[in-house]
């Protein structure tokens, strides 16, 4: 994230707030008094008066009911000789707000301040500040200024009366400065947020801790900001929590970011951009176009920008012969499938996302997107060619992956390297199902913690369930995907090989599995809000039997079948790399539709890259 | 003090005697006053003399022995027992020990005497083992009726079970059959009348064997000469058992000459299996005498080729082995050349020996041993086919670990290894497996540079791919590849492609052995130096890799999954070196809790002092690349085998030099 961004995004943020943090009916209101009041406190001045009074804690602050006198808030100095008297005001700085939302009057109210209190003995000057979080214009500085060059500059004994103004650039300067920590929050998230960042620079990134206690907090905090009717300000709190807790990555001794930081960086802005789409489902008609614009804007910025960097910055290291194999370890096998497979995942999406990107924009802006996804798909494949671990999927919700590498070689027409892919995927994994390499077939609980402990079991053959699969099936229907019918032949293997019961089974190695069936699934009517939320995965299961004699002509009639009863239900108007990334971080499966409808939809886009 | 010697102890044994009883009682009564082991007795000759020559001496001395009772629950053999207890071991404690329970049981009338007698099998104070010794000499003087003596015989023989101490049981057959020729051929025609069991067969077969040996006056009132004239082709199987049988036996006391085991085994030739077993057991006593002559050798072997092969009983295949072994091994050098390649053909049709089978793998062991002393082509031949048809026997032959040292010890000596081990590069595969297995079980690498130079490119990129198919053992890669390499300078560029992915391979797969063993190698040679930078940028890369965040990532359940792993392999570890260490199964082992630096102990009421904790350690390096991609492995093995088939149908080809 560059300075830039933070800078804009920090702006937003405060131009989103209104002039006092409060509650209301529709729900909480937040007000930039909060952060005027951090940024005094900070420069170790002492409120003299506040226009609230300090809630209980996890709350908002409660608005006094008293004459105010133009006066918002006023602080002493930390030398007791300075006044500060700040006159807060939520709108533009114009001619007309100048005069018709009280400006002028207020600011000359405040310009009289009560001097008797015997704190303010010592006082030698006073400044009236203006504080606003809206633009202004010309003649509402003019109309400023006036006031400030016609009014007296002398108080009683000759303490000395200034004026000054604080725009959204002074605030965000000042912001950025002295409060780019949990202060910058609103009051009812300082505590939780403050130890959401106590937690993030001390937890290893994706350590127990880290799963157990930092994202389930994370997770919570999120839905809390993002409670009640999506709003603007809400979304904008989400971006400056990330910008906040990014300064709080954990560090070595010698003060640099550790090794996993940046990956655990990736994991919380995950969960993020997952509350922030589903909040943006949520949005009332009215604003959902201004929301959903938000969104796909922090989307980009604060996920795929950093995703993107991420790996040009990594990618060496990624695509090097052997990179997430660690030697000599125990239960490696599952432990390279499980780091290889979070990176197709993750660069997939990445591909995935900027496809999309190409589809709805300008031509230069497709041929920079074309551009970065050619550099995207380069990795990809360079990963693939240097780990053999990406062609070992543990579980069968590593579909997910397995599909996305399908899906960012096929929206560049690469079908010989899809064919190829395919082709050493199934023969790997069919080694593996005859016991030939000591390695088990994939299990279906979907569950590393489970898949871990049977490993280290004394016969993981007998203790994990492999006889049923999704990922089989889901390869299948992509082998058809290949032109001039090439995928035919993959799935007839794929078919003899797993599905087929052997007529003699003595032919059969010893370690070999049984039987594997093929289980297909029908997504609910409102799958794509359910992978948002993370509700399970709903809907009703297929099991398919094929034609031995014709498998991929039985399977092409089961699809057509499928695609006939899905017909009915809508594809969600989310982004579908949005909802893979759902599906990830849910373990959901991948809905058929995804590659079925891809399946179509990909030669054109193909087309279009070329 | 147990006796005293006396300068004329054959002039006066009266004296030699006496000595001995009175040693004898006061032993006697030191052994049932006190509950402590019993000394044992000195005896000489001379008193053995004596107590024959003296009845009454004797009869003193049995008076002695069944007065002198610990208790007066004390029974006929626990007495008998007692003095067995105090008599030395060897023929001398034997011979009195006889001699008194004979004499014991003659006093006795003759039906008080069988029934004493009845009770010897059931005799289960442990004295059993120590009384069966000395049944020869009881057996001597007492008679038992043909219709006691075989249930009684076969009553001893199931106390007896597979003990091996059963010398007093066989020649206590031989007494009897001696003292009471006549009852002994009643009972041998009671056992020749029914299906016996084995045991039985075996009682027979001596009784018959004994008969054989005693002279023509016992022969006339047995009737040998019939025996011997119809039992062979009796119609009776039981009879012909019995007679086959019983040469087992007496070949054990008589010369066998070539006419006699070429009259065996023409008759074993047309007879069954159970016959034909006999044949086996036969030549197995025949041979384990040493005495055989090359003739007879020559006939055992014809006989044993017509009868084992590899689904024979393994008694028969071992006999085979060791038939084979003891003609190599002491059979002269002339006949041996004549006869070897039918010697190791019988060696061949016995395989696969199961693994298991020790035994006959000693058999197999010695006969290499011989051979390697001898030939070198036969050897490398019969090497070559023993492993195509038992690959894994072999195998484990060479293996030093599993087997006596001997075998390969000899073979790292023999001067045809060298040449074995260039089978490597042969067009056979199973050649070129069992040179790989060679070399893997450590045999001093030395290609033969020029024979190398001469072979054409074909079969050297075959070794390399089966080599590669069969994977080396890590000391002998780099070894192997650096010898090969001035043979791929002067090759094609396609065999030093070939080459050079082998040597980049085993360079990224063994960096601590293969890879530090290139870059110690004199060879100035381009393909090792690619090699070498090769592996050095791919270890570069990892380390960059390992310190990016790209790896650094923890997965769900894996730590507590390596520490249930780790628990269960250190266990099984634990586990297994108890059982293979003779010396942890006799000596007590602690685990020291607390303390790490060493240990004191506390025993008898002596405190040592402390010693220091001692550490052994061995470490040694595995293959990264095997094991970091092990479904990738079996995927790559499927090429180069397609890749061997490949260049084997070109070799194979009439148009091609290559075979």
């Amino acid at each position: 994230m560059t300075p830039d961004s933070i800078d804009n995004f920090l702006s937003l943020y405060l131009r989103s707030l209104y002039e006092e943090s409060r509650e209301v009916k529709a729900g909480p209101r937040y007000g930039f008094d909060r952060v005027i009041h951090q940024i005094a406190i900070a420069d170790g001045s002492t409120p003299v008066r506040l226009p609230f009074f300090r809630g209980a804690r996890d709350k908002l602050p409660k608005p006094k009911k008293e004459a105010e006198h133009g006066v918002d808030m006023s602080f002493i100095s930390p030398d007791r000789e300075i006044l500060t008297v700040f006159v807060l005001k939520d709108e533009a700085l114009t001619y007309k707000n100048f005069i018709g939302e009280g400006m002028d009057k207020d600011l000359r109210m405040a310009a009289m301040p009560d001097l008797k209190d015997p704190a303010l003995a010592d006082i030698k000057r006073v400044r009236v500040v203006l504080g606003y979080n809206k633009d202004e214009d010309e003649e509402g500085v003019e109309q400023f200024e006036l006031l400030a060059g016609s009014h007296q500059t002398r108080l009683k004994r000759g303490i000395r009366l200034e004026f000054d103004r604080w725009n959204l650039t002074k605030i965000t300067e000042l912001a950025k400065e002295r409060l780019l920590s949990p202060s910058l929050l609103p009051d009812s998230f300082y505590n939780k947020f403050s130890y959401i960042c106590a937690q993030y620079g001390d937890f290893d990134a994706t350590s127990p801790h880290w799963s157990e206690l930092l994202i389930p907090d994370w997770r919570e905090f999120l839905d809390d900001v993002l409670q009640g009717p999506t709003k603007e300000t809400k979304l904008r709190l989400v971006s400056i929590a990330l910008i906040i807790l990014s300064q709080h990555a954990k560090t070595d001794a010698k003060g640099r970011k550790t090794s996993g930081a940046a990956l655990g960086w990736i994991e919380i802005v995950e969960w993020a951009m997952l509350a922030l789409w589903k909040a943006s489902a949520a949005a009332p008609k009215k604003t959902s176009r201004k929301i959903k614009r938000i969104v796909v804007e922090l989307w980009f910025t604060f996920y795929l920008e950093e995703l993107q960097a991420f790996y040009r910055e990594h990618a060496q290291s990624l695509t090097s012969t052997h990179s997430l194999e660690i030697p000599g370890e125990e239960l490696e096998d599952a432990g390279g499938s499980y780091r290889a497979h979070w990176h197709l995942g993750r660069l997939g999406l990445l591909s995935m996302a900027l496809s999309e990107i190409i589809q709805s924009h300008d031509e230069t802006s497709r041929q920079v997107g074309l551009a970065m996804l050619h550099e995207v798909q380069e990795w990809t494949v360079g990963l693939l060619n240097s780990n053999p671990s990406c062609f070992r999927p543990m579980l069968d919700i590593q579909h997910i992956e397995q599909f996305l590498v399908w899906r960012s070689l096929a929206v560049l027409n690469r079908w010989e390297d899809l064919e190829a892919w395919l082709h050493e995927l199934t023969e790997r994994i069919y080694v593996r199902y005859m016991g030939l390499c000591g390695i088990t077939g994939i299990d279906y609980r979907n569950s590393w913690e489970l898949l871990m402990d049977d490993l280290s079991g004394t016969d993981p053959r007998q203790s994990i369930p492999t006889a049923s699969s999704y990922l089989l099936l889901m390869l299948m229907e992509l082998c058809l995907s290949l032109p001039e019918g090439r995928g035919d032949a993959i799935v007839k293997s794929i078919h003899s090989r797993f599905v087929v019961e052997h007529e003699d089974e003595s032919k059969r190695p010893k370690n070999a599995a049984g039987p594997v069936d093929l289980i297909s699934w029908s997504p609910p009517e409102d799958w794509g809000d359910r992978i948002l939320a993370g509700q399970d995965d709903g809907g009703y299961g297929i099991t398919v039997a094929l034609d031995h004699d014709n498998p991929a002509s039985s399977l092409r009639n089961f699809v057509t079948k499928s695609l006939e009863v899905e017909a009915g239900k809508t594809f969600p108007a989310c982004l579908p790399s949005v909802l893979i990334l759902g599906c990830l971080r849910h373990s959901i499966p991948v809905p058929p539709a995804m590659w079925r409808h891809l399946r179509f939809a990909h030669q054109g886009e193909g087309e279009a890259a070329n | 003090m147990t006796n005293q010697r006396q300068n004329n102890t054959d002039s006066e044994p009266s004296a030699e005697g006496d000595d001995l009883l009175a040693s004898l009682r006061a032993s006697l009564i030191a052994a049932a006053d006190r509950d402590l082991p019993p000394q044992n007795l000195m005896i000489e000759a001379s008193s053995i003399k004596a107590v024959e020559c003296r009845p009454e001496l004797l009869s003193r001395i049995v008076d002695q022995v069944f007065q002198t009772q610990s208790s007066d629950r004390d029974s006929f053999y626990e007495s008998l027992g007692r003095l067995n207890h105090i008599l030395p071991f060897g023929s001398e404690g034997r011979t009195i020990l006889g001699l008194v329970w004979q004499a014991a049981l003659l006093r006795l009338p003759e039906d008080e005497r069988e029934s004493k007698l009845e009770e010897f099998p059931r005799n289960e104070d442990g004295a059993f083992f120590g009384l069966l010794e000395a049944l020869p000499i009881v057996l001597r003087k007492i008679r038992l009726s043909p219709a006691r003596a075989l249930p009684w015989f076969r009553r001893i023989r199931v106390v007896l079970g597979e003990d091996l101490c059963n010398r007093g049981y066989w020649c206590g057959i031989d007494a009897w059959t001696e003292t009471d020729p006549v009852n002994a051929r009643d009972v041998l025609d009671k056992i020749s009348e029914h299906f016996p069991d084995d045991d039985t067969l075996s009682l027979g077969a001596r009784i018959l064997a004994t008969l054989r040996r005693q002279g023509a006056d016992c022969h006339r009132k047995v009737g040998m000469a019939e025996i011997e004239q119809t039992w062979p082709t009796h119609p009776e199987s039981t009879k012909r058992l019995l007679h086959h049988r019983s040469w087992v036996e007496t070949c054990r006391w008589k010369e066998i000459s070539d006419d006699d085991v070429a009259r065996l085994l023409q008759r074993l030739d047309a007879a069954g299996p159970e016959e034909v077993g006999e044949g086996f057991t036969f030549i197995r006593f025949l041979l384990n005498l040493g005495k055989t002559p090359p003739a007879s050798i020559d006939l055992m072997i014809k006989w044993l080729r017509s009868h084992v092969t590899a689904k024979a009983p393994p008694m028969w295949i071992f006999t085979a082995c060791m038939a084979a072994r003891v003609a190599i091994k002491d059979g002269a050098p002339i006949w041996k050349s004549e006869h070897l390649e039918a010697l190791l053909q019988l060696v061949l049709d016995c395989q696969p020996i199961p693994e298991g089978h020790a035994g006959t793998w000693a058999e197999i062991d010695q006969l290499i041993i011989a051979l390697f002393k001898d030939s070198t082509a036969d050897t490398t031949e019969f090497l070559a086919r023993l492993f195509d048809s038992n690959p894994g026997g072999l195998r484990k032959l060479f293996d030093h670990t599993s087997r006596s040292r001997s075998c390969f010890m000899e073979m790292t000596r023999w001067s045809g290894l060298p040449k074995l081990l260039m089978e490597m590069f042969s067009v056979s595969t199973n050649r070129r497996q069992l040179a790989i297995s060679l070399i893997n079980s450590g045999m001093p690498l030395n290609l033969v540079q020029s024979e190398l130079a001469a072979l054409n490119e074909s079969r050297i990129a075959l070794g390399i791919l089966q080599a590669r198919l069969d994977g080396l053992r890590p000391q002998a890669a780099s070894g192997l590849l650096l010898q090969l390499l001035p043979r791929i300078e002067n090759g094609s560029e396609e065999l030093k492609s070939l080459f050079a992915e082998e040597l980049s391979y085993q360079a990224k797969n063994l960096p601590g052995l293969c890879l530090e063993a290139f870059k110690k190698s004199e060879k100035s040679s381009p393909v090792l130096k690619a090699a070498i930078a090769e592996a050095e940028s791919y270890l570069e890369s990892l380390r960059a890799a390992s310190a990016s965040p790209v790896s650094a990532m923890c997965i769900p359940g894996l730590r507590r999954a390596r520490v249930t792993t780790q628990r269960r392999r250190s266990l099984e570890i634990t586990k297994t070196t108890k059982e293979a260490s003779v010396f942890l199964q006799l000596v007590k082992s602690f685990h020291i809790i607390y303390g790490n630096e060493g240990f004191a102990s506390y025993l008898h009421g002596t405190l040592s002092p402390p010693t220091p904790f001692q550490e052994f350690s061995k470490s040694a390096e595995m293959p990264r690349l095997d094991l970091m991609d092990r479904d990738g492995q079996v995927l790559r093995r499927h090429h180069i085998v397609l890749q061997i088939r490949s260049l084997e149908k070109r070799c194979a080809s009439p148009n091609s030099n290559d075979a």
